[in-house]
């Protein structure tokens, strides 16, 4: 299944949701689309993977460097997720240490 | 034994067919929905580096990939970049070294992004990796249910 990336803002946060597949072919088109919202000013960002059914290192890498974007404007990516078999590839890789991952918009939103 | 043979493009977008016909093969064989969900990520993952090796490298050939079925499942990947067999150093830290190279000019390295070779180990219950001449085939095995 393709990439979708479509976004909002939700107060200060801008909410970048994410669907289908991450993999080595379509990762480049998320990485592209946070280079842009960081380029836009867009320093707060939740990234929404409740719909992403297949996430692969290439995309976490994306995630990473998105995150280290945001770190440079002193802003946060935080991560929603629910998937057990997506949050597993976050704990095998140790990127739980790293990333704020929550079980819903509302819930990274409401975050200080 | 089931044996499945492919030969992909070096293209990115091709990879996903391969992880569509490892899990096809696998849940033909009575394989887990569990274990499909990792078989599908580590086959992405292998068949990703390889065709990632291709392309860093300017090879056109196809990246090869092998799966056979019988008594769980066993899928080799195949890429035909030649590594050195550095002395003394064992086949996986040669690929290690490889990705790592890769990455320092992939954008993802920008981000410190995790060897897949790594996760791969997590999530599959072997692999091997070989390496010589002829490139190097990444070997991941599951049990099955």
């Amino acid at each position: 299944m393709e990439l979708s990336l479509n976004h909002r803002k939700e107060g200060d946060r801008t909410v970048l949701e994410v669907g289908g597949e991450v993999d080595v072919y379509t990762a480049p088109k998320l990485r592209e689309k946070l280079v842009e919202l960081v380029g836009e000013g867009n320093y707060q960002i939740v990234v929404d993977m409740t719909k992403v059914e297949f996430l692969d290192s290439t995309g976490l890498g994306v995630l990473v460097g998105g995150l280290k974007r945001v770190r440079a404007h002193n802003g946060t990516l935080q991560v929603v997720c629910t998937q057990e078999r997506l949050l597993k590839i976050f704990r095998i890789t140790g990127l739980t240490k790293v990333f704020a991952l929550h079980g819903s918009v509302a819930e990274a939103v409401a975050e200080n | 034994m089931s044996t499945v043979t492919l030969a992909i493009k070096p293209d990115p977008s091709h990879v996903r067919l391969v992880r569509l016909v490892a899990v096809a093969l696998g849940r033909l064989n009575g394989i887990g929905e569990d274990i499909l969900d990792d078989i599908r990520l580590a086959t992405g993952e292998a068949c990703g580096r390889a065709v990632a090796a291709h392309l860093h490298h300017g090879l056109t050939r196809p990246v090869e990939v092998e799966l056979r079925c019988g008594g769980g499942l066993d899928i080799d990947v195949h890429d035909f970049v030649p590594l050195e067999q550095a002395s003394g150093q064992s086949a996986v830290d040669v690929l290690r070294e490889d990705t790592l190279e890769q990455e320092a000019t992939d954008t993802a390295a920008e981000a410190g992004l995790p060897e897949a070779i790594g996760l791969i180990e997590g999530i599959s219950d072997k692999v091997t990796v070989n390496t010589g001449r002829d490139g190097t085939t990444v070997s991941m095995r599951w049990a099955g249910t």
